[in-house]
């Protein structure tokens, strides 16, 4: 059981900036007090490569989203420190975050990641209109072709399918080149085929443009597709799996759930 | 099920804050101006029932031939209607023009609301009270009413110039007094200043004459009896009124006074309960549509729609009744100075708050009634809502009049096209009416069609920032919810249209004045008197010595009758015709004037006088014979009645000079200027005017419309900037996810803010572009239909609609300030976890 335990991430090279693009330190979530008290997340330290695609899997309630909300700041840690890069987010304003989110973090929910009063190809560039910034139209074009989406750019969301739908979220999470594309459970809300799709597009992301892609998922499918998987329970890191296939991730899984009880 | 109602009440009293305010606002309106009208009503109760006949010269309405004889009693009457039997105490009184200067060289206004100024002998009867020093005793000497001695700041001792038709007096200030009329005959007006008797007449009127006898009766004798008694005695020329039927007559009069009034306010009450009812109806859709799933919960569990419907009713009831209290306190409040101002003006009105059960019951009656109907709607859906529906989630209650009333707005909106098309052939009445109808028609139909234009003009405006994602975003979440846009913009567009109207109708008049005087009076100057009096000898003596002046013609007024008609009789030099005077005469020449007299065109077509003819008038009570030797047309000063010369006035009109003098000059004007102000210093009755400032001055009787339309506007904009708050929030509200999900993908907090804030400006926008639209159409042809101008003469106070565009501008930032501080504090992953 020992064994399943990582060893504690040692202080990150500070030459890292190629091969890390974001890690915390000592993380730690705390909700509520006294006998409501909660903790999402216990003294947690990851590291997420530069370039490379991971998973966070873990039971229900182990702090994954807590985890990916801190990396992206949209949330505050209790404790620890969170970098994207080299930039310790703990010291940024509440607008110097929003910056942040807008350039360096790319953002895809489960669910309702679009302007309904917009079409897709606005809601794609949404965020550089918000940076008042104008698109880059061979990027754009690139991204639409590949994500399969050419045909419906004109369509508001409530037109197009719930996998249509997704993909436009991952293009607008992509649009910016951010450093990191975080996913909570982007295929969550999709059948099998569809998600598969979307995986094999994230993949192909990573894998062309070294695209960062930190996806929490609970689909061991999903996260076989994934570069390295980590593991969390009860607020820690327990376990982490590199090129992982679908029977290691079970296996680890059910190691995992073996461990908790 | 009361019990779950009054629970909900105070679970979702968060959001009920904005439909709190709006029936508090209406309620508060409404109860205070009945509360208002109530109370100086309550005060015409109070006017004096002492004077049992009234000896007058006026012909009353009981005479039926016109008769106007020298309007004066000799003095030698009041011993002899002393000596009537029943008659207990006679007081002579004399009223003519007199005005009293104030400390600040000014003349000092009286207690009322009527522009003319009269003085009057001082008796003691409680027709004058006094409320400090003493009553004049001697020439020299002067009570002045207690309004005049307040704005003059006169007090006993105070030595001041009296003026009077015929001078000047040096006076000495020895008591103020309070005026308690017998008989008031429209908006009142107090006598300004009050001379001894002796004096009065020979200033007021001639020594030894009085303008009308005060009678009281000995105990136990009827006013009726005793009137017909003094009747039978009097010599022709001379009325008795029955007492008790004045003061009757007067109490009516003050009472459709306080009811024209309360009427006016009531109007403006109305259109903001309307639009009050609306924002409480859309705010109750809402809550109810957020509640769906209680609703399907309840029915679920066994309640009947009957009472789901009640639930939302007895809500509505819980917030109508708790509004409707705090709102009548308010409304004490608004009512207050209301009745300081009314009782200042005019102390015959009441001073104090009168809290009637009426009033009392109508303000709850408004504001429960407005709440509970407008939230009678939002209840019905609700309980229509099948409980498996409801069970999965928010709903959204899609209305389904919205066809209904698109079709019905197009139809209008035709029929209005056509009505203003027909407004726009003539400028008589068939057509003039047609183009008011077509324009109200309008107004109704664009707030149909608000909805539909709102839509139209959202997209025109989207057009130049097609490419802008983020003015788009707010375009696009204004159209979102099409009806309640539509009733936020119909609120402002009711209340800017109405605005917008009065303006444009006052704006032409001023302009239909100004042309007028333009067009008649090639005078460089003219002198009038601001109280009605005339204007004296000596002032004319000085006007007329002042270097440069080469002419200054009096116009003098006198009233004539043909059998019981009255029309106005205009004296003027007939050199002055030409020179200082531009006539346009149909028939006839300017010489005509000398050998007879000119006709007003349309007296002439309604007495089917030609020229040529011979007419029988009745003049201070002798009759005279003119021929008519021209017609003339609608002419400034002139009146429209008959045009005659001042010779001809001099035989027959009463002594005097005129209200108005015309001055011709060869000088230079500012020179002039001064000379002429020179000569007119000791007189700040007469005031000296450029024919531009004249007709100013002559349509500062349409600046109360504009007081009107400004207080309108700003009404119709208070209740707009409701309007938007509650729409913005009820739209942030129903977008946290969406508003999270910017926030989350980079958007700032002041972005987040701008977007709202131009979600507001549009609303403001369309609104007020509408109704200024609607407003001009409205403005112009009521005009076209009043002064008789041509619809496209409509002139547009441009002052007046840039201003109104600012304090929109201004409304649209202030209404989204709390929503847009809402969404902006929207917490992100709170927002992306609302379900
Ligand atoms: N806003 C909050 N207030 C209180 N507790 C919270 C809050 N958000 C999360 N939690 C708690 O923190 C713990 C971790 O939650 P988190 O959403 O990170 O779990 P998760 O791993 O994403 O679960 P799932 O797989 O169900 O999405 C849970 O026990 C949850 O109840
Ligand atoms: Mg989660």
């Amino acid at each position: 059981m020992m064994t399943n335990q990582v060893a504690p991430v040692q202080a990150l090279p500070a030459s890292g900036a190629g091969s890390v693009a974001a890690r915390v330190v000592g993380l730690s979530k705390v909700y509520g007090s006294g006998s409501g008290r909660v903790v999402a997340l216990d003294n947690v330290d990851v590291l997420i490569p530069a370039g490379r695609f991971t998973a966070v899997m873990g039971p229900s309630g182990s702090g994954k989203s807590t985890l990916l909300h801190c990396l992206a700041g949209l949330d505050r840690p209790t404790n620890g420190s969170v970098y994207l890069g080299d930039t310790a987010l703990e010291s940024l304003s509440d607008s110097a975050l929003t910056e942040l989110r807008r350039r360096e973090i790319g953002f895809v929910f489960q669910s309702f990641n679009l302007v309904p009063t917009l079409s897709a190809e606005e809601n794609i560039t949404l965020p550089l209109a918000i940076a008042g910034r104008r698109p880059d139209r061979g990027l754009l074009t690139s991204l639409v072709n590949a994500l399969g989406l050419s045909q419906r750019l004109r369509h508001r969301p409530a037109e197009l399918s719930g996998g249509q739908q997704q993909r436009v979220a991952l293009a607008r999470a992509l649009v910016t080149r951010p450093r990191v594309v975080f996913a909570d459970e982007p295929t969550g809300n999709l059948d099998s085929r569809t998600g598969a799709e979307l995986l094999r597009l994230v993949r192909h992301f990573v894998d062309e443009n070294h695209q960062t892609v930190v996806m929490v998922t609970h689909d061991p499918a999903a996260a076989a597709r994934a570069d390295e998987v980590l593991f969390l329970a009860d607020g820690r890191l327990r376990d982490r799996l590199s090129a992982p296939t679908v029977e290691q991730v079970l296996h680890r899984l059910a190691a995992l759930d073996e461990g908790r009880s | 099920m009361w019990l779950i109602g009054v629970r909900n009440l105070l679970a979702h009293r968060g959001r009920l804050v904005l439909t709190f305010v709006t029936v508090v606002l209406g309620v508060a309106f409404a109860s205070g101006t009945l509360f208002f009208a109530d109370s100086i009503g309550a005060a015409a109760r109070a006017i004096r029932t002492d004077v049992a006949v009234l000896v007058a010269a006026t012909p009353g309405e009981e005479d039926v031939e016109y008769d106007a004889r020298p309007t004066l009693l000799p003095a030698s009457q009041l011993p002899r209607l002393a000596a009537i039997p029943g008659v207990a105490a006679t007081d002579g009184i004399v009223d003519g023009y007199a005005a009293v200067v104030g400390q600040d060289g000014k003349v000092a206004r009286p207690a009322g609301f009527a522009n003319d100024l009269i003085g009057t002998n001082w008796s003691e009867t409680p027709r004058l009270r006094l409320v400090q020093g003493r009553a004049p005793a001697g020439p020299g000497e002067i009570a002045v009413e207690q309004v005049a001695a307040r704005n003059g700041e006169l007090t006993p001792g105070t030595r001041t110039t009296a003026l009077h038709g015929a001078g000047t007096e040096e006076v000495t200030v020895v008591g103020i007094y309070l005026y308690q009329p017998a008989l008031r005959d429209g908006p009142g007006r107090a006598p300004a200043l009050a001379f001894d008797t002796t004096t009065a007449q020979r200033v007021l009127q001639k020594p030894d004459t009085f303008t009308s006898v005060e009678l009281t009766a000995a105990p136990g004798v009827a006013t009726r009896q005793l009137r017909d008694a003094v009747a039978a005695t009097l010599p022709a020329g001379l009325v008795a009124h029955d007492g008790a039927l004045l003061a009757e007559q007067s109490r009516q009069q003050e009472e459709s006074d306080a009811g024209t009034t309360a009427q006016i306010l009531l109007s403006f009450t109305l259109v903001a309960l309307l639009i009050g009812a609306t924002l409480i109806a859309n705010t109750f859709a809402m809550l109810v549509g957020r509640r769906a799933r209680e609703f399907g919960m309840l029915r679920a569990v066994g309640a009947n729609r009957r009472q789901i419907t009640m639930l939302v009713l007895v809500e509505a009831a819980g917030i109508g009744v708790l509004a409707t209290a705090v709102g009548m306190v308010v409304g004490v409040g608004l009512a207050l100075p209301m009745i300081d101002f009314a009782a200042g003006r005019d102390p015959v009105l009441g001073d104090t708050l009168h809290v009637t059960p009426r009033a009392i019951l109508s303000s709850l009656a408004v504001g429960v009634l407005v709440t509970v109907l407008a939230a009678w709607l939002p209840a019905r859906r609700a309980a229509a809502v099948p409980p498996v529906t409801a069970l999965h989630g928010d709903l959204v209650l899609v209305p389904r009049a919205m066809r209904v009333r698109t079709i019905l707005g197009l139809v209008l909106a035709v029929i209005a096209t056509l009505f203003c098309l027909l407004g726009l052939l003539g400028n008589r009445p068939p057509f003039t009416v047609a183009g008011v109808v077509g324009a109200f028609t309008m107004l109704i139909a664009v707030v149909l069609l608000a909805a539909g234009l709102a839509r139209v003009m959202l997209r025109l405006v989207a057009v130049p920032i097609r490419r802008r994602l983020l003015p788009r975003l707010a375009v696009e979440n204004v159209m979102r919810n099409p009806r309640r846009t539509a009733a936020t913009v119909s609120a402002l567009l009711v209340g800017v249209a109405l605005a917008t109207g009065i303006a444009v109708f006052a704006a032409s008049a001023t302009q239909a004045d100004l042309a007028a005087v333009e067009r008649t009076v090639r005078a460089p100057f003219l002198a009038a008197n601001i109280g009605g009096g005339q204007i004296s000898q000596a002032t004319l003596v000085r006007i007329r010595a002042v270097a440069g002046v080469t002419s200054a013609a009096p116009i003098r007024r006198e009233t004539a009758g043909t059998g019981a008609e009255t029309f106005s009789l205009t004296a003027v030099n007939p050199a002055a015709v030409g020179s200082l005077l531009n006539l346009e005469l149909p028939t006839g020449t300017p010489d005509g004037l000398a050998t007879g007299a000119l006709a007003h065109e349309s007296l002439a077509a309604e007495r089917e006088w030609s020229v040529g003819d011979s007419v029988e008038l009745t003049l201070n009570g002798q009759r005279v014979t003119v021929a008519i030797t021209g017609l003339y047309a609608d002419a400034a000063l002139l009146g429209d009645g008959l045009l005659v010369s001042d010779d001809f006035a001099e035989r027959h009109f009463r002594p005097g000079h005129g209200d108005t003098v015309l001055i011709g000059a060869d000088a230079d004007r500012s020179e002039l200027r001064s000379g002429l102000e020179a000569a007119l210093a000791d007189r700040p009755d007469v005031r000296l005017y450029t024919p531009a400032q004249y007709a100013s001055e002559e349509a500062g009787a349409f600046s109360i419309l504009i007081r009107i339309a400004t207080a309108l506007l700003a009404l119709a904009l208070a209740i707009a900037v409701l309007g938007i708050v509650n729409t913005l929030a009820l739209s942030v509200l129903e977008r946290t996810r969406e508003v999270g999900l910017l926030r989350a993908i980079g958007m700032h907090r002041r972005q987040v803010r701008a977007m709202i804030t131009v979600e507001s400006m549009l609303i403001v926008t369309v609104g007020g572009v509408l109704g200024i639209a609607v407003g001009i159409l409205l403005g112009a042809m009521v005009q076209h239909a009043v002064l008789a101008r041509p619809v496209t003469e409509a002139t547009i106070p441009l002052s007046l609609a840039l201003g109104a565009f600012a304090a929109m501008a201004v409304a649209g930032v202030v209404a989204a300030q709390w929503p847009a501080r809402r969404a902006a504090r929207t917490d992100v992953l709170e927002a992306m976890g609302t379900e």
